[in-house]
């Protein structure tokens, strides 16, 4: 038998257990995996300065003002942040992505500037995020 | 793709074009709304000018984003635009105007009912290819599953637009209510997703509106199919109405790219229904023989 144990705790604990002992494979899922991240931008019509903790809280409003108190006190978290673009990449919880995203579609103002979220890339791994492959180009 | 893009302002529509094919679409119907059919017909010959504007000229602003750098994709496949029409209707006497060949000659034909008498018409005979519900206000009349089946078999589609919601937070609590009982109702089949954006900062990518179809209650094939194959099949149905009136369809290829464009030409419209497709198939073939000749 071939075993392969997919490690399901986190991307960077990726050693995969591989025994060959026969012609067969086995999965093994152990359903979703405990976070998903994602790589937004965030666009305003006209350029604007956010720092981080403002970013945070533009975040923190917009689940807010959508799913109110309930969802918006689950951890969510910015990984990283870029200033200069406002690209972040957020963690949040595997059972509130789809809820984070939808309230970051809503998302159009932030102190009546007009402004987008622009999610460039969704993932459970967070090493998926290092490379775009639709940005990648045949040189 | 994006099937409702407002023509209105024009100076914006370029941006507006710009910023769906950096976000991924492939395929935009530009939008021209001509707010009461009834009106145009009856009074004034100025508002019937309006209505007779030809999308050529919108169709125009093709060529030139292809001169701009960004237009190939990343997969390669040109950015496509398509015309579209849209009304309201409030008076049933009034719908026969759809069927005049100068509101005919769009790609795309929409209509919004406001009553129940105008959503069984819309659902039974107008010949049309998207049936828009208003979201944005409490619905004045009640969708039943009957008159949605008959509208599904017709192949005819449900569109919810979700811009205004991003436009105006206020209009967000009924564009979910009403977002929801639509899909209850037609079980998530048949319904298609649109921007109908004004400016470019109110359009959304493919798949954050494929994550709002989620939120509306529908499976996340479902929600993905509203933005891709449903917009797909509206194109399809709206070639089969354009076809009806006519046994057999005969377009113009250009002699230069002989082999190819027919190939191209017959690959196109296999997807139509069974019956004109050899008669279609016979006139492609027809032409290829004289542009080898």
């Amino acid at each position: 038998m071939y075993w392969l144990s997919s490690d399901n705790s986190d991307t960077t604990g990726g050693d995969c257990e591989k025994e060959e002992r026969g012609m067969y494979e086995k999965h093994v899922s152990k359903g979703h995996l405990p976070y998903c991240y994602l790589k937004v931008r965030l666009d305003f019509e006209d350029d604007a300065d956010i720092d981080i903790i403002i970013f945070k809280h533009i975040v923190i409003q917009a689940v807010q003002s959508l799913f109110g108190e309930a969802v918006s006190c689950t951890p969510i978290d910015v990984l990283k942040y870029r200033q200069t673009n406002r690209e972040a990449i957020l963690r949040v919880s595997s059972s509130y992505f789809t809820k984070l995203w939808a309230s970051l579609t809503w998302y159009s103002s932030y102190n009546e500037q007009s402004c987008a979220f622009r999610v460039l890339q969704v993932s459970s791994h967070l090493m998926a995020l290092a490379a775009n492959s639709r940005q990648l180009s045949l040189a | 793709m994006d099937l409702n893009m407002v023509a209105e302002e024009p100076d914006t529509l370029f941006s507006r074009l710009k910023i769906a094919e950096k976000l991924g679409y492939d395929m935009v119907a530009i939008n021209h709304v001509v707010e009461d059919m009834a009106l145009s017909a009856s009074a004034s010959k100025k508002e019937k000018k309006k209505k007779i504007v030809i999308p050529h000229p919108d169709k125009v602003k093709v060529d030139d984003a292809k001169l701009r750098t960004n237009n190939i994709n990343v997969s390669g496949r040109p950015f496509k635009q398509c015309s579209r029409l849209s009304t309201i209707i409030t008076d049933p006497s009034a719908a026969h105007r759809l069927h005049s060949p100068e509101v005919q000659q769009y790609d795309l034909i929409a209509v919004q009912p406001t009553s129940e008498k105008t959503f069984l018409l819309a659902c039974k005979t107008l010949n049309v290819d998207i049936i828009t519900i208003d979201v944005t206000q409490k619905l004045s009349f009640q969708i039943k599953r009957s008159l949605l089946n008959l509208a599904m078999e017709r192949g005819l589609f449900f569109e919810i637009q979700y811009s205004p919601a991003i436009r105006d937070n206020s209009l967000r609590k009924y564009t979910i209510s009403n977002a929801h009982q639509l899909v209850l109702m037609c079980k998530g089949k048949n319904v298609i997703l649109t921007s109908g954006c004004k400016r470019p900062i109110e359009l959304r990518g493919p798949l954050d509106v494929a994550n709002l179809g989620v939120m509306f209650g529908l499976t996340e094939a479902q929600a993905k199919a509203a933005v891709s194959t449903n917009c797909r099949a509206v194109l399809y149905h709206a070639e089969a109405r354009r076809l009806t009136k006519s046994t057999i369809g005969v377009e113009k290829i250009s002699l230069p790219i002989t082999v190819d464009a027919a190939n191209v030409k017959q690959n196109d419209v296999s997807e139509e229904p069974k019956q004109k497709k050899a008669k279609i198939d016979d006139s492609c073939l027809l032409e290829h023989k004289e542009a080898v000749t």
